[in-house]
């Protein structure tokens, strides 16, 4: 294999077959982890937003639901009540806005934005 | 004279031989004739030989706790979540070895072997086994 040529022929071939397999694990491998990192992200997100949504749920069941700063388990958070909707913008580090969508004193629907902070 | 033919420099030697002209040329032309298939095939393998089951977990998961942000009366019956979720009756159940939410069939996590919900300090935790590992989580609080 060796003897013949500066770099033999089948030397060649078998190094750049070994090194696309090479680059493909290893791009597999960033992917995993860039995965990784955006959920980590995302349950960040989440956790605060579980935390958020069950008080202003609490707030509503018991019609005691009022704009202004709060802070709950470590969380500070503002609350724009408006008719049928409220507002609520987290002030922290990862600092999001949900805007909740309420029927009859109930919330149906909700959505937040997030400040572009995922696709690491 | 033979001490002389062996103190020459190596890679003199390789280009008398004629290997550039001759062998790797062949190589380099048969190579690009199938550099195609060697990376569709290396595609192929990109997308099905790593596939990460725990992750597609996590997501599924992650969409189950939105669900549950939103419900009312999380109630766990027989192994299984049932809950409020707009007036409608909504249950997460295992079929066919899949978690999915009912009515409908979103899938939450595929190919479980075992799988158990229960509620610990207001928390609403998930414990799963799959291939002999075992999985815990939490999903929302309750």
């Amino acid at each position: 294999m060796f003897r013949k040529g500066f770099i033999s022929t089948y030397l060649l071939y078998i190094f750049i077959i070994l090194n696309s397999i090479c680059c493909i694990i290893l791009t597999n491998t960033t992917r995993k982890f860039k995965s990784l990192q955006n959920l980590k992200v995302a349950n960040k997100f989440l956790n605060q937003e579980i935390i958020v949504i069950s008080f202003v749920k609490c707030q509503l069941i018991n019609d005691e639901l009022v704009s202004g700063n709060y802070k709950i388990s470590d969380i500070e958070f503002e609350i724009i009540y408006k008719k049928d909707e409220v507002e609520i913008t987290i002030l922290e580090k990862y600092s999001e806005k949900i805007i909740l969508k309420i029927f009859d004193n109930k919330i149906i629907d909700y959505s937040s934005y997030t400040h572009n902070l995922f696709g690491v | 004279m033979g001490k002389r033919k062996y103190f020459k420099p190596k890679f003199e030697m390789c280009f008398k031989n004629g290997m550039i002209m001759t062998n790797f040329l062949v190589t380099l032309l048969t190579f690009m004739l199938s550099i195609n298939v060697i990376f569709s095939c290396m595609n192929i393998i990109s997308k099905h030989n790593f596939y990460e089951e725990s992750l597609q977990d996590l997501i599924g998961l992650s969409q189950l706790s939105r669900y549950l942000i939103l419900a009312d009366e999380i109630k766990i019956e027989n192994n299984c979540i049932h809950f409020k979720y707009l007036d409608k009756d909504m249950k997460v159940d295992v079929v066919n070895k899949n978690l999915i939410i009912q009515p409908g069939t979103q899938f939450v996590i595929v190919n479980i072997d075992y799988l158990n919900f229960y509620i610990e300090n207001n928390l609403l935790y998930i414990e799963y086994k799959r291939n002999k590992n075992n999985f815990k989580m939490v999903i929302t609080n309750v």
